[in-house]
């Protein structure tokens, strides 16, 4: 099961964040993101992209000034999550357009919904890049016809 | 990793961001500040300020949809960034509420981000929920939907739980999908309720769109977890739909990277993982669809893709869970070989993990491996070292122990954690003492782990070590001794001829002895764990050592007791282990003396304390042997736990008149009642004492004036005697018996007693008893025990000795009988007091605890009596609080039982007392 799924740029700052477990405090929250960056940032390339952090396991994936970082738990398995986080930046690739980390930004909303789209519960629910994008469009069409 | 993506994202490349056209000027420069922050702190400043700004909209009474919305964005935006905007999370709720889909898809992300931190607003969203779950509108139910799996509490299902059900059957399959994650989250949090609906669900399997199949896939992976008999019979379908997605009949949107559906496949392999666990009929039945998924997923293998890896891995995961199969375990074993020996720490990692997974049910496995595996130690790569560690704890056996034991402690020298490496330690430790073959090897490999990490070890090593050291034998492995170690064996070469001359526990002793006596002469920082060790053996064996003399030992112990780098608790050892060898060699070294001189002024009590031993035990040199005789660790001291010996001295104190010893739970039992007949007597002693100024007989009513002592200050003001003297005589009281007693200085009766008690201590039995009886025929007529030995006397007036003929040991106690014991009491009190004493203890506890709280009436009377007869009772407390205390509780079931016929002469004494007045 997947507990976290994070987006952290090369400083470290958060950039987007999704828990799937609840009871975390905001500090908590940010103390456990800065540790896991931390470390996460102080690893080379040819390393392996698994870190295993006190009960759980994060999966993290660099692209270019951009972290991907999912923490999991025993049971998942961590190639399938790294295949999910390429999965998630092909379809944020494909709704922006050359995707950039001012994107993820300026549309938090939707990065947000392309996450909803594609987990819940820690469970991975969607892969079909259409069926994530296809509610989408429909939200932005709304959003165009707002004055 | 994909080239392509690290191109496109790239952070400089933010000119012509997808800006959209709801996004605010304001909203937009903040955002750009939020991406030139380049630091935490400079990030922490600007939000601070933001949420200034924020409270400040948040005051004003109506905001416009647009506006909200653009500061809920702007909140959350302040949440992620870690700081707490509670203050506003209402807006939240409230964008949530608009008939508009964007306002309304705002509001509900938004909302349900901020809940995880806020419980409040579960309950405000329920209604907009339950609103949006029948909405035309397909998105507004995914939305509602979607929130309800980020915050659904058990107690709001059934609020929801219907409208879900309901949209399972949706036309849509985004919709269906969606209801059943929610039902995934109901499940989760309510299993029980939720089972009752399987069927639902059940059917989803066959759903034409294969997404909402492997939501629904999640469902039964939970329930697999939990209650595998429960969907056995769906075996056939997950094996279907497996079958159905290899074989390349989905869809091709559903492929990554020519891979089929790669997520859902390892969904069904973990299901079919959990089904098939311990069962063999269920696995036999996945065998074969399990071989063909692995066999498909090698054509997945293209570079930097690692969708066809995972599958393999899940079926390695299976594999090992499954009932075993030898043919399916081989090629498991086979594919994790794939992975350790690939190019990428990836894949080696997953096949180290693998590989300690499958060890345990086929040990085979890392057989070919082990080289690779213990090369992954030597990689820069601290995951896959760690996991290298796990793998090497399993595959350890008798004959690659020292090998592995090496390159553990070789990796811990790089380690840094303190944490991890106290538990590496003591895993190793663990792992040399289970699959150790040779006790010499096993020594000299806790030797170098405590050179290192002796700081770390717990203590317990160095008892093992003794253990070993002292009962061990060197025999049983002496065979492989001459193959391992032949240039040991020809280092010392005297030690070797020298170990076939004795038995095996010798040679092992002579053996160690060699090596601690040598580990001290190094005189080198060791931790002092080693030290300790090093001593004790020294001292005990000193005199077996074939490489040292013993003058050369001590002269080196005498050295490490100066050295500046071991701890007190080692330099006591020292000083120990020195008066060993002195006495078991008879030799003794002029630098004794100063270590004794410069120590015996030691800060440390302990090692003053030993230097004195010491000392002692040198000027004693005849009984030296007796005190440290050698090997004294295997010499079985008999402990006489009963203390045997003591009986006669015991007994001869019993005659004497001592009291019998009572038992830690007894006294306690005791003390308890004692303590509840204080609170007793407290409270009715008030009552009681008047009983005496109405008796004419002046030795009844000392007994109760006794009661009294507690209530006041002990000090004795001599003036009041003549007016109490006056009172009493007022209220017709003979005080002839008493004034024998009362004195100026205060009750010289309770004195007598004192003393006598203190006598009777020292003096014979038979004396005591005659005193004893004099006493009482003086001072009690009427009690008809006293005839007997003064024990009864102390038992008849203390209802606590359950035993007529327990003597009692304790001297307080004691003391209080006896005087009790020359209370003169009344015949027919006595009588009950029998009566009493028959009954069991814990009976007359119980009536007391159950009588009943005074009256105001009786309070009212007791002040009245009081004033009245302060005098009197300050007279008569000149006695020590806790002496009288127990007087009234040996009083105390007199006063009990005849409260109920003083009752009435309390109110006579009350009408005399206000007459008085």
């Amino acid at each position: 099961m997947i507990k976290f799924i994070l987006i952290v740029n090369k400083l470290g700052q958060t950039r987007l964040a999704q828990y799937y477990t609840t009871g975390l405090s905001i500090n908590k929250r940010v103390a456990l993101e800065n540790e896991i960056t931390r470390r996460c940032l102080s690893r080379k390339d040819k390393e392996c992209s698994f870190l295993e952090f006190r009960d759980l396991k994060v999966i993290y994936r660099r692209y270019a000034s951009l972290f991907f970082l999912v923490g999991v738990d025993e049971e998942e398995n961590e190639l399938g999550i790294l295949e999910f986080i390429h999965c998630l930046v092909e379809t944020l690739d494909r709704y922006f357009e050359n995707v950039c980390e001012l994107d993820l930004m300026f549309n938090i909303d939707k990065a947000y919904m392309i996450l909803d789209e594609m987990a819940l519960n820690g469970n991975i629910i969607e892969t079909n890049k259409k069926n994530i994008i296809a509610p989408l469009h429909i939200i932005d069409q709304v959003s165009k016809k707002l004055k | 990793m994909s080239q392509t993506y690290i191109n496109k994202l790239n952070y400089q490349d933010f000119v012509n961001p997808n800006k959209p056209n709801y996004i605010t000027k304001e909203f937009e420069k903040l955002i750009r500040e939020i991406g030139d922050c380049k630091s935490k702190l400079d990030e922490d400043r600007l939000i601070e300020q933001q949420i200034i700004k924020l409270k400040k909209f948040t005051k004003k009474k109506k905001i416009k949809p647009k506006q909200q919305s653009e500061l809920v964005l702007r909140l959350l935006f302040c949440q992620l960034l870690g700081h707490d905007v509670s203050f506003a999370h209402i807006l939240a709720i409230n964008s949530s509420q608009e008939s508009n889909l964007f306002y309304k898809f705002i509001g509900y992300l938004a909302a349900s981000i901020f809940i995880s931190t806020n419980e409040d607003l579960q309950l405000l969203m329920i209604n907009s929920i339950q609103k949006d779950l029948k909405s035309d509108n397909t998105l507004a139910v995914s939305i509602a939907l979607t929130t309800i799996t980020k915050i659904i509490t058990v107690d709001m299902i059934p609020a929801v739980l219907s409208n879900v059900l309901i949209l399972l059957k949706h036309q849509e399959p985004l919709i269906r999908k969606k209801a059943l994650t929610a039902m995934y989250t109901f499940l989760k949090q309510s299993p029980e309720s939720i089972l009752k609906h399987q069927k639902d669900f059940e059917l989803m399997l066959d759903d034409k769109d294969i997404s909402v199949t492997g939501v629904a896939l999640d469902l039964f992976l939970f329930i697999s977890k939990t209650k595998p008999k429960t969907i056995k019979h769906l075996v056939v379908s997950f094996v279907e739909i497996l079958n159905l997605i290899i074989s390349g009949k989905l869809p091709i949107e559903y492929d990554y990277r020519e891979i089929h559906a790669p997520w859902i496949q390892i969904k069904l392999l973990k299901i079919l993982s959990y089904l098939g666990q311990d069962d063999p009929n269920t696995s036999r039945e996945i065998y074969q669809v399990v071989q063909l998924v692995l066999k498909e997923s090698e054509i997945g293998f293209i570079n930097g893709i690692f969708a066809g890896h995972a599958i393999m891995h899940e079926c390695i995961k299976t594999i090992t869970k499954l009932y075993p199969s030898t043919k399916l375990l081989e090629l498991a074993s086979i594919a994790a070989g794939k992975f350790v020996t690939s190019y990428s720490n990836n894949l080696k990692y997953l096949g180290i993990t693998a590989l300690t997974d499958l060890v345990l049910v086929y040990p085979e496995a890392t057989n070919k491996h082990q080289i690779i595996i213990v090369d992954c130690l030597e990689d820069p790569d601290e995951t896959l070292k760690r996991k290298t560690i796990e793998l090497l704890f399993r595959i350890t056996n008798k004959s690659n122990i020292s090998f592995i034991v090496e390159k553990m402690l070789s990796y811990l020298k790089t380690q840094k954690d303190q944490k991890y490496k106290t538990s590496l330690v003591s895993r190793i430790l663990k792992l040399a003492e289970e699959h150790g073959t040779n006790i010499k090897w096993y020594i000299l490999t806790i030797n170098k782990i405590l050179q290192i990490f002796g700081d770390l070890v717990n203590h317990d090593i160095v008892y093992n070590i003794m253990k070993l050291i002292s009962e061990g034998s060197l025999l049983e492995d002496e065979e492989d001794e001459e193959d391992e170690d032949d240039e040991e064996e020809k280092e010392s070469g005297k030690e070797g001829s020298q170990l076939t001359k004795y038995d095996g526990n010798t040679a092992l002793k002579i053996f160690s002895v060699n090596i601690y006596a040598e580990i001290i002469s190094l005189k080198k920082p060791y931790p002092n764990i080693l030290y300790q060790i090093s001593l004790w053996v020294a001292g005990e064996y000193s005199y077996l050592c074939t490489n040292f003399t013993t003058e050369e030992i001590m002269v080196n112990v005498v050295d490490l007791i100066n050295a500046f780098y071991i701890s007190d608790e080692t330099r006591a050892m020292a000083i120990t282990a020195l008066t060993k060898m002195v006495s078991h060699s008879g030799k003794y070294l002029e630098q004794i003396d100063t270590i004794i001189q410069k120590y015996s002024t030691s800060r440390n009590t302990d090692i003053r304390q030993r230097c004195f031993e010491m000392k002692g035990i040198l000027q004693l040199p005849n009984i030296i042997d007796n005190i440290l005789p050698p090997d004294s660790i295997n010499t079985d001291i008999e402990i006489d736990t009963n203390l045997e010996f003591l009986n006669e001295f015991v007994e001869n104190s019993l005659k004497n008149g001592g009291k019998k010893y009572i038992s830690k739970e007894e006294r306690i039992k005791m003390e308890n009642e004692l303590q509840l007949g204080i609170n007793e007597n407290k409270k009715k002693s008030k009552e009681l004492r008047f009983e005496a100024y109405q008796s004419n007989n002046p030795q009844q009513s000392s007994t109760w004036r006794i009661p009294q002592q507690n209530i006041y200050e002990r000090e004795v003001n001599n003036n009041q005697i003549s007016n109490t003297i006056e009172i009493e005589n007022s209220i017709s009281l003979k005080v002839s018996g008493i004034s024998q007693r009362w004195t100026e200085t205060g009750y010289s009766g309770f004195k007598e007693n004192e003393n006598q008690n203190i006598e009777n201590k020292k003096e014979k039995g038979e004396e005591k008893n005659t005193n004893d009886n004099n006493q009482n025929n003086q001072n009690n007529n009427n009690n008809n025990n006293n005839n007997n030995q003064n024990d009864n006397n102390d038992n008849n007036n203390n209802q606590i000795n359950q035993n007529n003929n327990e003597k009692i040991l304790d001297v307080k106690s004691f003391r209080f009988n006896r005087i009790g014991s020359k209370e003169p009491i009344l015949e027919e009190e006595n009588k009950i007091q029998e009566k009493n004493l028959n009954n069991d203890n814990n009976n007359n506890i119980t009536t007391i605890k159950q009588k009943p709280p005074k009256t105001e009436e009786e309070l009212k009377r007791e002040k009245t009596v009081n004033a009245l007869f302060n005098g009197v009772g300050s007279v008569r407390t000149s006695r020590k609080k806790s002496k009288s205390q127990k007087v009234n509780l040996n009083s105390k079931h007199i006063t009990k039982n005849t409260i109920e016929k003083n009752n009435e002469k309390v109110e006579n004494l009350i009408d005399l007392g206000s007459e008085k007045n």
